[in-house]
């Protein structure tokens, strides 16, 4: 009995939601046709779908949601690599440990995209670059919470590993990796946001000289071009793919890991 | 006095720390023979290292002089020879099901072969803990007593030569405490083996053991071992059950009150460098 009031109350919640997004889609759809704006500023919002979906259909728009992907596909797994030997070694070295940590420190107020005009300097201004600024905005929370999961292990579980037989690697593998794994997925949760607005933002900034891009450049393109209701198009993809990776994918682990285990704290 | 059933002899063994460049004497001198399929119960007050020799039997540390040797063989580190059953409940891995639990620790020893028999092994072990049906429950789902029967089960099926048990029931309310009491007796029968079982509480130590060793802190050294060998089911209303009570009740009783100064002044410099460790983490 509890459990269905519980469910009736989120259906309450979830509907609530939707029926206010809905009201705020409405609610843009008006304003831009009563014209109290210029229509090339704000244009409607049947318009922007419209457009998107012409975009669609003719490839440009999955073209630069790939790239996009892509590009945050080697940033992230770069950061995943890097984070996960640099925790690893801090986990067997306090000496390496009291240098993550100063870096940590140091470096994480540091926002991904302020290391672009250096980097530009050094890569150059293709793909090369994004990746890079997408790694060294992703890095940081990784690092920050592999190194807290791994040390948030309780120890009575490493010397039941231990005493088991697990040493080294085997209880990295078998003890802290699946301990740790709550800090982890928030760590992947944070780090992929982060992702994607270094990579967004990174391509405005040289998106002009760049000939291949991803969603970034297309929407920085589209201005540049003035074609509003498809600026509008490129932001509402991100949003989609925003929502559907964290359901899809960070949701569906959850619930058939941490959440399963009781290793959530709700 | 060497004879084939000594399982396990502790010789001169001392265990010394240094916490802010003051020494401990966390044990000193201890000399222990067990003899294979023995009940045997260290009961001691709090800092008086009793943990400390159990963590020493099971290899996670090392004597500062002296040796533990199990038939023999000197202990180098942990083995699944010795399971230790410890006081938390967290010793359970959390991302496994109660069955899951022993199929882990059967599969990492390499001790079984196949999937299936991994399994059958493991529903054994639940079975004579008295949980069997609750095989695909995660630990979060489990009450505490629950708790400490799986980690039993799983300590049981590596088949260890001695089972560890560090206040297993402490965190446990009375009556679970006590149905458990029961129930490690008719499974170290059923098993027989060897148990060592650090506790301190002085009924718990004469309802359980075959011998009670009973501790001294400050340092930590063996006070007295007293035989037990009234018959089971061992029942505190009986007459020679308060008698044995009352002699340890005695022995750890004698406290002068230098000594209560000094073992809290400890304890305050533990907290303190506990809490001190923790500040480069955060």
């Amino acid at each position: 009995m509890k459990v269905t009031k519980l469910k009736k109350k989120s259906m309450n919640k979830t509907l609530n939601q939707g029926l206010f997004i809905v009201g705020v889609m409405i609610l843009w759809e008006l304003v831009a046709r009563a014209q109290w704006f210029p229509v090339l500023l704000f244009p409607s919002l049947s318009s922007v779908f419209v457009n998107l979906l012409t975009e669609l259909v003719n490839g440009e728009i999955g073209g630069r949601l790939l790239f996009s992907l892509y590009l945050i596909g080697a940033g992230l797994g770069l950061a995943v690599v890097t984070a996960a030997v640099t925790a690893t070694s801090a986990l067997i070295s306090p000496i390496i440990s009291d240098w993550v940590q100063a870096l940590m420190a140091v470096l994480h107020p540091l926002p991904g995209i302020a290391v672009l005009p250096i980097i530009i300097l050094w890569l150059g201004t293709g793909p090369q670059s994004i990746i890079a600024v997408i790694w060294f905005s992703s890095i940081w929370p990784l690092i920050t919470n592999l190194h807290t999961g791994l040390r948030s292990v309780p120890a009575t579980q490493m010397e039941a590993g231990r005493n088991l037989g697990l040493k080294g690697i085997a209880l990295i593998r078998f003890i802290l990796l699946p301990g740790a794994f709550p800090y982890i997925l928030t760590g992947l949760r944070v780090a992929w946001a982060r992702a994607w607005q270094a990579s967004v933002a990174a391509e405005m900034v040289f998106g002009a000289s760049g000939g291949e891009g991803g969603l970034g450049w297309f929407i920085y393109k589209k201005r540049f071009f003035m074609e509003i209701p498809s600026v509008f198009g490129g932001m509402i993809v991100i949003i989609l793919v925003g929502l559907l990776v964290e359901r899809l994918c960070f949701e569906w682990v959850e619930v058939r890991t941490i959440r399963r285990w009781g290793m959530t704290s709700e | 006095m060497v004879s084939n059933n000594e399982e396990l002899v502790i010789e001169n063994l001392d265990k010394t720390y240094y916490l802010r460049e003051r020494r401990i004497n966390a044990l000193e001198r201890i000399n222990l023979q067990v003899k294979t399929g023995e009940f045997i119960n260290i009961i001691g007050p709090s800092g008086c290292g009793k943990s400390t020799l159990l963590r020493c039997i099971a290899g996670f540390e090392k004597p500062t002089n002296g040796r533990v040797k199990l038939r023999s063989n000197e202990i180098k580190g942990p083995g699944i020879d010795r399971m230790m059953v410890f006081q938390d409940f967290e010793q359970l891995f959390p991302w496994y099901t109660v069955l899951g639990n022993i199929v882990f620790a059967l599969k990492v020893t390499k001790m079984i072969a196949t999937a299936k028999e991994r399994k059958e092994i493991a529903k054994h072990y639940l079975k004579m803990v008295g949980l069997a049906g609750f095989e695909d429950l995660y630990p979060h789902q489990l009450s505490g007593g629950m708790k400490q029967r799986v980690a039993i089960a799983r300590a049981l099926s590596v088949q260890p030569r001695i089972l560890l048990m560090d206040e297993p029931f402490g965190s446990l309310d009375a009556m679970t405490r006590s149905t458990l009491q029961e129930e490690l007796i008719r499974i170290w029968k059923e098993t027989k083996v060897t148990i060592i079982f650090v506790t301190h509480n002085i009924e718990e130590a004469i309802i359980l053991g075959d011998q009670i060793i009973v501790f001294e802190a400050n340092p930590g050294r063996v006070k007295e071992v007293i035989k037990n060998t009234l018959s089971r089911p061992r029942s505190p209303e009986a007459n020679d059950f308060s008698q044995i009570w009352e002699r340890i009740h005695k022995l750890l009783g004698f406290k002068n009150r230098e000594r209560v100064l000094e073992e809290r002044n400890l304890i305050r410099l533990f907290q303190e460098e506990r809490e001190l460790s923790l500040l480069p983490h955060l």
